[in-house]
């Protein structure tokens, strides 16, 4: 027999050993949550929390009636969790993802057989609605996420000047990339606590930076002008089977570009199919030789310096020796008298360098620096190029002589086109402005800076070009008769430049160019229209000035300019 | 009341006893009240499970919503099964001990044939083979095994101890092979979590029947033998001891479920996160809403309610020891003593290893876990100590001079009880 303990002192011996036991756990429970916890909180936010990009809405571009060229709409991205898709359901992921996003099932197929992988990507830029549909069929390791596309509702609409946006969401061409950084805004951050599989653990967001959304661009462009002049000049080169074309419309008065098309332009919709050297905004990037529409700055020149005047008379033969080379007009012609004006008029190179040869070569290149060739405008448009204009000192024999009719120089059609606001303008030139202003960050425009006005030539010589502008359209023998307008009284001159091609490294085909202003005695608007490269034909008169017609045509009308009479009392 | 506080009143005068002594008395005083026991288990009970069933719903939504679409799905099943719990634990503190006594033998014949299928016919899920599934039902036989052990148990000491005697045959058989086989079947399931509450409620028998300490020396080194050479045995017992001693060299290892436990108490803080907050249970902790309830718990009520739930159980606990310290009845006095040490020493067990004291062994924390087979020998058996509580000295006086209650009284005036 075996004598046992007493049970009562043995419970109480239990009774101790379990409140020790609980005592230490308490101990550890405190120090567990209480004096540790930060440990475990920074261990918990190490698997947990994830920081989020919160893209910033990029800001729209308008034309100058608020009518949307560029403009960021909600958009989702479709992704695949691969190691969460069921094996069973990949080929029905597979054709109804194909289906819905219209992309190829191989692609999905194979990023669903990457089951490693936790995140890829199937679409960018689906319709919130589509990505809805998706979303109902409840797919399980299919997701969506927001972000932004960009929509251009003008699709070739200015598409050069517009320019588009990359993948990333950066400006790659035109405004977009100009102005980048005023569109773009800045992009928040915040940061989400996620659960192992990945998925959002609702109500643990904590915003850090709130994204700032871009501003609003809101150009000088009218769309309607802008869509005649990309008509006009889009069917001109088809038609002439040229290279490219150009047409900027101006106010004259205020230096905003209300049109700048370009032939081809760029689709911004699919801007992937155009190829790169046509994406751009050519009217301001394309460097030529701009041929006879420069004689008016040689003439500016020297009414200036007051060694000529329209009336005085010249013997004008139809060649002239100029240094090593002998110089022609464009079609012989017997030696014959001629007044300034009238050389103007019929656009004689011969004539032009004899009046240009009265002043001394800086004199001309002060004229041409005054003019803003050799110089961006000061505008900020987009992709804008300098142009070439050789220091005075550096004109070769020659050079002095081609100069003074638009050859051996370089400028852009935008520079050219600055040049006729400057004489329509009185003689002040305007910096070429393309923007019209920007929002504040509560979305009220704020208009730009008013242009840079700097007088050029004197009001009297920019008067006197004028109407010798105007016999360069009316006149009998005027080159530029293709671009009156019934009842208005237009200024212009037509320019047919040879055309220097690196591809051919000489002088290959032609650059014509007509460029003008309405009405020629209180000037409202000038336009440009200038053709590279033409197939068939090729002088200025024939093949620019009818779209400078066309353009200038709808414009006034756009612009509710009321005709004053018809030059044709002329003729 | 009134002629305590004159004694009181009296005594402040006299002796003036400082006012730590005063709350002392006080606290002696109602701890020394008749129904003490019955009301701490009823109250501890009804608090650790209604805590259990909002922490079973909070911790399981999540999963349930992934896997079964319904993020009510356990709550529901746990609601059935504390459906089913609290009658049986109404009927069991009705109950007259005798019938305890009774259900002895039969409930460990169940126990043993249950234990038997399920080795045949069982599933097997994470490693351990412990569940039978009838229907869409799914029970796990070793759970109501612990309650039969501990009746069974008690009721054989009871009849061999005779005026603080006992024959060592008698101590040791047929209680020693009946734990054995009980033990052995479990362990074929793979299941060392329930083996241990078997043996924790094997030694707290012999340790309250009085059994000499050089038994106890003898059991637990033989114990710890065969605990060394299952550990060794088995790959997966020894990975747990490695990432129990180091969760953090092995957080994405064998210390995973370890490590992330931790973290959810840690983040739980002083006053945790609040009630369905948790982010561990965004798939981080595996089990969150049975295995390791406690750190969900500790995650969403921070330290206030672990302490609150630490303290539930030392309170149930100690109204336990209570009655079998003030029993005259040996039977009652070892129910009651391995009840305590079954359902204490599982919530031991549990909360050891979420707070890293203890490895993992996979059993639940009684009455808050999810769990219907766990719950309902609990409420039983918690039921039996209510019944145990009411037939201590001067209870069922105190009861009697209690009236009738709410209920009663209201079915008397509709003439329904007389």
């Amino acid at each position: 027999m075996l004598r046992l303990g007493n049970p009562r002192r043995r419970i109480n011996i239990a009774l101790m050993a379990m409140a020790v036991v609980l005592s230490l756990f308490a101990g550890r429970l405190v120090q567990l949550q209480g004096l540790n916890s930060k440990t475990f909180q920074a261990k918990a936010a190490d698997q947990r929390v994830t920081p989020e990009v919160l893209p910033a809405k990029r800001g729209s571009i308008t034309d100058v009636n608020g009518n949307e060229l560029a403009v960021t709409a909600d958009a989702r991205e479709i992704y695949l969790d691969p190691k969460e898709v069921k094996e069973t359901q990949r080929e029905l992921i597979a054709t109804t993802l194909s289906a819905e996003l219209g992309k190829p099932k191989e692609g999905i197929a194979a990023k669903l057989a990457q089951v490693d992988k936790r995140y890829m990507v199937v679409a960018r830029d689906v319709d919130p609605l589509v990505a809805r549909k998706i979303m109902g069929m409840g797919f399980r390791g299919v997701g969506s996420k927001p972000t932004y596309r960009r929509l251009y509702p003008g699709g070739t609409l200015a598409g050069g000047l517009v320019g588009f946006v990359g993948d990333d969401g950066f400006g790659l061409e035109g405004l977009e990339q100009a102005y980048n950084k005023t569109l773009a805004g800045q992009d928040g951050q915040q940061s989400i606590e996620i659960g192992r599989g990945g998925e959002r653990i609702p109500m643990t967001r904590s915003t850090r930076v709130a994204p700032v959304p871009g501003r609003d661009l809101r150009l000088t462009i009218d769309r309607y002008i802008q869509w005649a002049a990309y008509e006009a000049i889009a069917k001109q080169v088809k038609a002439v089977g040229a290279r490219s074309g150009s047409v900027i419309v101006m106010d004259v008065k205020t230096g905003q570009i209300l049109a700048m098309a370009n032939a081809p332009e760029v689709d911004l919709r699919n801007w992937q199919a155009t190829s790169a050297e046509d994406r751009g905004n050519k009217a301001a990037a394309e460097v030529f030789e701009p041929g006879s529409t420069n004689k008016v700055i040689t003439a500016a020149a020297a009414l200036e310096a007051g060694v000529v005047a329209p009336s005085t008379i010249f013997t004008v033969p139809d060649n002239i020796q100029c240094a090593d080379k002998v110089l022609r007009d464009a079609h012989p012609h017997p030696t014959e008298q001629m007044t300034f004006a009238q050389i103007l008029e019929e656009s004689s190179n011969v004539g032009t360098i004899m009046a240009g040869t009265k002043i001394t070569d800086q004199r001309l290149h002060n004229m041409f620096t005054a003019f803003g060739f050799g110089a961006k405008s000061g505008g900020s448009i987009p992709s804008e190029e300098a142009g070439l204009l050789p220091d005075w000192q550096d004109w070769s024999g020659s050079q002095r002589c081609t100069i003074m009719y638009g050859q051996g120089i370089s400028v852009t059609a935008l520079q050219m086109a600055s040049v006729y606001q400057t004489i329509a303008n009185g003689g002040v030139r305007l910096t070429p402005t393309i923007v019209a202003g920007t929002t504040d960050e509560k979305g009220h425009l704020v208009p730009a800076a008013p242009p840079k006005q700097t007088r050029v030539i004197s009001e009297l010589t920019a008067r006197q070009l004028a109407s010798m502008l105007e016999k360069a359209v009316a006149g009998a023998d005027g080159t530029g008769g293709a671009a009156a307008i019934e009842g208005y009284r237009v200024a212009g001159k037509t320019g047919t430049a040879m055309r220097y091609d690196q591809k051919c490294g000489g002088y290959c085909g032609y650059t014509a160019t007509f460029v003008g202003f309405t009405p020629a005695e209180a000037p409202r608007l000038m336009a440009l229209a200038v053709i590279q490269d033409p197939k068939k034909d090729h002088y200025g008169g024939t093949i620019a000035a009818p779209v400078f017609q066309e353009v200038m045509t709808f414009a006034l009308k756009t612009k509710k300019i009321p005709p004053t009479g018809s030059t044709s009392l002329l003729r | 009341m009134t002629a305590t506080t004159e004694a009181d009143e009296q005594q402040t005068r006299t002796a003036r006893p400082s006012w730590a002594a005063t709350q002392l008395g006080a606290l002696r005083e109602l701890l020394s009240r008749p129904l003490t026991s019955y009301y701490l288990i009823l109250g501890c009970s009804a608090l650790l499970l209604a805590l259990g069933l909002m922490m079973v719903l909070s911790a399981s939504s999540i999963e349930a919503l992934q896997m079964m679409g319904d993020p009510f799905y356990w709550f529901l099943k746990q609601s059935l099964s504390v459906g089913l719990g609290l009658p049986l634990m109404y009927v069991c503190s009705k109950l007259p001990q005798r019938y305890f006594r009774l259900a002895g033998y039969p409930l460990m014949a169940l126990s043993i044939i249950g234990l038997v299928m399920t080795i045949f016919i069982g599933s097997s899920e994470l490693g351990a083979q412990r569940w039978i599934y009838i229907g869409s039902l799914t029970i796990q036989p070793s759970e109501p095994a612990k309650l039969a052990m501990v009746i069974w148990g008690a009721d054989l000491l009871a009849r061999r101890a005779r005026n603080g005697m006992i024959e060592w045959r008698h101590l040791l058989v047929p209680l020693m092979p009946g734990v054995a086989i009980l033990a052995v079947l479990v362990m074929l399931g793979r299941d060392l979590g329930t083996t241990i509450v078997l043996m924790i409620i094997f030694l707290a028998l012999l340790w309250v029947v009085g059994a000499p300490v050089r038994l106890f020396a003898g059991i637990l080194s033989l114990l710890a033998m065969a605990t060394v050479f299952m550990i060794i045995s088995e790959g997966y017992r020894s990975d747990r001891i490695e990432g129990w001693l180091n969760p953090w060299g092995n957080a994405q290892g064998s210390g995973y479920q370890a490590a992330q436990g931790q973290i959810a108490m840690g983040s739980g803080g002083w006053f945790g996160l609040g009630l369905g907050s948790s982010r561990q249970k965004w798939d981080w902790l595996p089990h969150g809403e049975s295995d390791f309830i406690f750190a969900i718990l500790g995650e969403e009520l921070g330290l206030m309610g672990t302490l609150t739930v630490l303290a539930l159980f030392g309170l149930l606990c100690y109204a336990g020891l209570r009655i079998a310290s003030r029993t005259k009845d040996p039977f009652v006095r070892l129910t009651a003593a391995a009840c305590t040490a079954w359902i204490g020493g599982q919530a031991i067990v549990n909360i050891g290893a979420v707070i890293g004291a203890l490895p993992i062994t996979g059993i639940p924390l009684p009455l808050v876990s999810y769990g219907g087979s766990a719950l309902l020998p609990t409420l039983a058996a918690l039921g039996m100590l209510l019944s145990f509580a009411k037939r201590e000295p001067g209870a069922a006086e105190a009861l009697a001079a209690r009236g009738p209650g709410p209920a009663a009284r209201a079915l008397s005036w509709l003439g329904l009880k007389t």
